[in-house]
């Protein structure tokens, strides 16, 4: 017998160490999340010891009643969509550009890098101070040159606040999608291109033939990557408009911050957790799936 | 010609004259460019007005100030209280990526040579975490330090930096682990060394290319971070330098807010990670490139 | 490659980093609260005295005005000079004011003194200590009465009463504030001929205002923070229905009703039509208040009240600003409306405190002592009887002095409006609706109505 648990200690043996993270794994993530699904069935401010439990009500009221609801899945969705096109089209052409020996290179790719580095605090200050109404540098310049139609205010325009931020966002994140992309060119042999070359194939067929496909993995990385993000959009959110106007530019995760943070609406706000949680649950499942059978490299 | 040249020019332009050659060029040039221009504008912006006299940013619009207003900085330095800023970030940073790697590899090292029950349950549980962002789980963070009693110490940054930087960690290490060769640890096995010190003394120093990578990626974000130091910190001597730029303006009375006091501390935020990220430009790229898990 | 990374970290110098940052990190969270890094020592060797420490947190406008003539801060000075005690100041921005509330009070991280905004610390009132005890064991049993003003106490009962404590005190009124009494330039004025006195109506104030209009001139500098959007919106209440908000708190009426969705519409247009474009969503007051209080901009008016935050800007730290007040600025009533007088902060005591006997007297100090005088001698009247703002022997006295101090004390100006945080949060976001046209102004009634009705509807008493 007891040779037996020794025997089982030891084949467990990996298991001590696992445990300090596991430990601290489960504490700070694991219990909350199950602790948020509970309260999501309360009516509960976040601290008074007196709660009442409503069962699926906050969910039906969600999806049913809550207008900021709708408008933040809208504007996720833009999110999503927006970032995820365009940072896939843009973050692969430039990266492909910058895959060619050119004069400068290192320049272009520290000039598209360098906001990946900064803090979205400072990144929403700066734009902040560009979206300015009236006296603001964007505004002012389209004026200056006979642009002013195309003034708005930027960020209290419930047509055009999403989009506003959504632009920071891109700008922010340009960068590193580039050079994840010039990573996985790298990767592909040169060969193949010359190949190709011999083929007859020339510039934009050789792109759409050999670097797209031979860096789908990337770009599936990538694309999981902007989506987790897209969902959980919230720095940009809070420093640029707080939602506003009237919801026109919330986000879910924004959302979360009001209603837990501001309104004392901790039941609430748990069922908006527990949605955007099975969102990115969705989309994990996907990158897992993706993951599956593959061995990272550095 | 095509084994001398290959690589010293991409396959079409070969196919072409030196004329076409050179229009490509310069439309190439042309298009990054202008790409650089609009993403390094905003920085400009940023050192002009920083640069200002206080107040003059809002009369003088163009980008060369009227006058190069130093003392900003020093005002600003003093205002904000700079130092206390860097020396808190500096903890949170240094803490939670430190913790990270230790417990990581640790995990990782288990997850890669050793059997245990539920390994894969387990491993898919943390890497289930890759989908976590801070924002997602603000609430439930929340509670947690409040039942800890954590909030307002530096444990309430650091629990939870831990624990969100675990999963990519993990993820990226064991990777790396599973890519040494066996035979690394066999005659150490043989010589009767534990698996500790297997870990420890041979496995741990042959990664630090991966550790370097993760440190680079969790530091960065950690250091980036606002969002768990404005819930969890309320006292002014817990202010991370994020979290002291947003509560800037409290500080510094209130009329004027100057602007040009503001973008001083963005520059002086901002200007380190550049300088790091300069001389580290490699790394930099490696570990946020991992970053994206590439398949 | 490898060897590149082999400079970047060694082992031991991963440990020693750990050793580094783990003791660091635990010292740093052991350390004394007030300790900051370069003073610890010192803190350690004053340890062994008495704790005169007090920590206090408040929003920005609400301490900007401890200043001596010259515009420095002397607050924590004079406090030290005159009670003995070290004053630790949290400053918190005032939107996220409640979050952190929410994140310290209940958890017992909290401040010992808060500095009390209404329209926020609703679900907080909990969690601060009653002062009954304190102010009879001081004063004897009619303490509230002999010291502070009308305005001022029939506030402390309605606190009292939503919190189901009737008659107690659960904070110590500090400065006094007038919504609906507006800034104006008053050369802009003259060189116009326009004279304030003669506004009757409403209607009135609106053809000075439309006549800048005609001359491409928004005649009020707007910029967009949620406290400011709900002052306006309430003082246009006592134009539109005068009083009635009150009413709906106790459950008299509805927001629904149409005196205030008329309140709704107003705000639009006054943000629409006289304010500069973009006013609404221009988050940098600076870009208005600057040429305001400079005199350089053509706009005469600036969409902040005298009551908040300027009132008692006498000495702020900017000689322009200083200047204005002294010199250049007038007031007047939103023509139609009746005044509302309110106190703008009061101080309140954490129950969970462990220095309440420093907080007690910090309270003291700050509301009825040499605390409150300095602050009243910035031009900012307090809810304490006893304690005046003295003449400035500028033009400060006829232009706003005065007016304000007369209003402070007549009839009209009495406090009227709702405390529920919900409510003065979803005006926040409403009304910023209504004025861009996303909503109507029915709809957004509506809303606040809902907000009022899910989370202060229990503050109805029968």
């Amino acid at each position: 017998m007891r040779w037996r648990v020794a025997r089982g200690l030891r084949a467990n043996s990996g298991l001590l160490f696992v445990l300090p993270g596991l430990l601290i794994y489960l504490g700070f993530i694991a219990w909350p999340i199950i602790a948020t699904f509970y309260n999501s069935f309360f009516i509960w401010d976040g601290f008074s010891p007196d709660r009442e439990f409503i069962g699926l009500d906050h969910y039906v009221r969600l999806f049913t009643k809550d207008r900021a609801f709708r408008l933040s899945i809208r504007n996720n969705i833009y999110w999503a969509v927006i970032t995820v096109v365009v940072l896939s089209i843009f973050g692969f052409l430039f990266a492909y550009l910058l895959n060619q020996r050119i004069r400068l290179r290192n320049a272009y790719r520290a000039a598209l890098f360098l906001p990946v580095t900064a803090s979205l605090v400072v990144i929403g200050f700066t734009w902040e101070f560009i979206y300015q109404p009236e006296v603001g540098l964007l505004s002012h310049t389209l004026r200056r040159y006979g642009f002013d139609h195309l003034v708005r205010v930027w960020l209290a325009d419930p047509d055009v606040t999403i989009f506003a931020i959504i632009v920071v966002s891109l700008w922010a994140s340009l960068g590193f999608w580039v050079v994840v992309f010039l990573a996985a060119l790298q990767a592909v042999p040169p060969d193949l291109y010359d190949c190709a070359a011999v083929d007859g194939a020339t510039g934009f067929r050789q792109m759409w033939h050999i670097a797209v496909p031979l860096t789908m993995g990337t770009t599936r990385a990538l694309w999981i990557l902007g989506l987790i993000r897209a969902i959980n959009a919230f720095a940009l959110v809070f420093l640029l408009s707080r939602g506003g106007p009237y919801h026109a530019s919330e986000v879910i995760a924004y959302q979360i911050y009001e209603q837990a943070f501001r309104t004392n609406h901790t039941g609430y706000a748990s069922a908006l957790s527990v949605v955007l949680l099975l969102i990115s649950a969705v989309v994990t499942i996907f990158q897992l799936l993706l993951l599956r059978g593959r061995r990272i490299q550095l | 010609m095509r084994l001398s040249l290959p690589k010293m020019l991409n396959a079409p332009l070969l196919e072409r004259g030196a004329k076409k050659f050179r229009k490509n060029a310069v439309l190439l040039h042309g298009v990054l460019l202008s790409v650089s221009l609009i993403m390094v504008f905003p920085w400009l912006i940023a050192i002009s007005t920083g640069l200002k006299a206080p107040g003059e940013s809002s009369i003088n619009r163009s980008l060369i100030p009227w006058e190069i207003a130093l003392s900003n900085f020093s005002d600003a330095w003093r205002i904000a209280n700079v130092p206390l800023l860097a020396f808190n970030s500096f903890i949170v940073t240094a803490a939670s990526v430190v913790m990270i790697l230790f417990l990581a590899s640790l995990a990782a090292y288990g997850f890669a040579r050793l059997t245990f029950v539920l390994k894969e349950s387990l491993y898919l549980l943390f890497l289930a975490g890759l989908m976590l962002q801070a924002a997602a789980i603000m609430v439930p963070l929340y509670q947690v330090n409040v039942a800890f009693g954590f909030l307002d110490t530096y444990f309430a940054l650091i629990g939870p930096y831990i624990a969100l930087g675990l999963p990519f960690a993990i993820l990226i290490l064991r990777g790396f682990f599973e890519g040494l060769p066996a035979e690394l640890e066999d005659a150490a096995l043989i010589d009767g060394a534990s698996r500790f010190t297997i870990y420890w003394r041979i496995m741990l120093p042959l990664t630090r290319p991966a550790l370097a990578t993760v440190a680079i990626f969790t530091g960065l974000g950690t250091w980036n971070d606002f969002l768990l130091p404005m819930l969890m910190t309320n006292r002014p001597h817990l202010r991370t330098m994020p979290l002291g730029l947003i509560l800037f303006e409290l500080e510094g009375g209130i009329g004027f807010v100057q602007h040009e006091y503001r973008f001083a501390l963005i520059i002086m935020m901002t200007l380190p990670v550049i300088i790091v990220f300069l001389l580290l430009q490699r790394q930099f790229m490696s570990g946020l490139t991992a970053g994206a898990i590439k398949g | 490659m490898t060897d590149n990374y082999r400079k970047f970290v060694s082992r031991r110098e991963f440990l020693r980093l750990s050793a580094i940052a783990t003791a660091g990190a635990t010292f740093a969270a052991c350390a004394p609260p007030a300790a900051q890094p370069e003073q610890a020592a010192a803190d350690a060797a004053s340890a062994a005295e008495a704790d005169t420490t007090i920590t206090l947190w408040s929003w920005g406008t609400a301490m900007a005005r401890y200043r001596d003539v010259e515009g420095n801060d002397i607050f924590v000075e004079t406090l030290k000079a005159d009670t003995g005690l070290d004053l630790e100041l949290g400053m918190v921005d005032h939107p996220d004011m409640a979050a952190k509330l929410k994140a310290a009070l209940p958890a017992g991280t909290g401040p010992d003194l808060l500095n009390t905004d209404f329209d926020i610390v609703g679900p907080f009132w909990g969690f601060v200590e009653p002062l009954n005890a304190w102010g009879e064991a001081e004063w004897g049993s009619s303490w509230k009465e002999d010291l502070f003003s009308g305005a001022a106490l029939s506030e402390m009962e309605i606190v009292a009463n939503i919190v189901d404590l009737p008659g107690e005190s659960l904070y110590l009124p500090g400065n006094m504030q007038l919504l609906g009494w507006v800034y104006y330039w008053i050369p802009t004025f003259e060189e116009r001929g326009i004279d304030p006195s003669t506004f009757n109506t409403w209607e009135d104030f609106e053809a000075v205002l439309q006549a800048f209009v005609d001359d491409d001139i928004a005649p009020i500098g707007g910029y967009s923070h949620p406290a400011t959007f709900v002052d306006w919106f309430k003082s246009l209440v006592e134009i539109t229905a005068p009083g009635q908000m009150a009413e709906v708190q106790v459950g008299n009426g509805k927001f629904t009703d149409s005196g205030i969705v008329t309140a709704f519409d107003l705000f639009a247009k006054v943000h629409n039509e006289y304010m500069q474009e973009g006013a609404i969503g221009a988050q940098d007051g600076n870009a208005v208040r600057e040429p305001f209080w400079n005199g350089s901009g053509d706009r005469p008016i600036i969409n902040i009240f005298t009551g908040t935050p300027y009132f008692g800007f006498l000495h702020h730290e900017s000689e322009v600003i200083r200047d204005a007040m002294n010199n250049h600025v007038g007031t007047f009533l939103l023509p139609g409306a009746k005044g509302l007088a309110a106190t703008d902060a009061g101080v309140a005591m954490v129950a969970a405190s462990e220095r309440k006997e420093n907080a007690w007297e910090y309270m003291k100090w700050r509301t009825l002592g040499p605390g409150a005088e300095q602050i009243a001698s910035t031009g900012q009247p307090m809810g304490a009887k006893a304690i005046e703002v003295p003449p400035q022997d500028t033009d400060f006295d006829k232009n706003l002095g005065e007016p304000l101090l007369e209003a402070m004390v007549s009839g009209d100006n009495v406090f009227r409006r709702v405390l529920c945080t919900d409510v003065y949060q979803q005006l926040g976001v409403v009304l910023p609706g209504v004025t861009v046209g996303q909503i109507t102004a029915e709809e957004a009634a509506q809303e606040v109505q809902d907000a009022f009705d899910q989370s202060c509807q229990q503050w109805v008493k029968s």
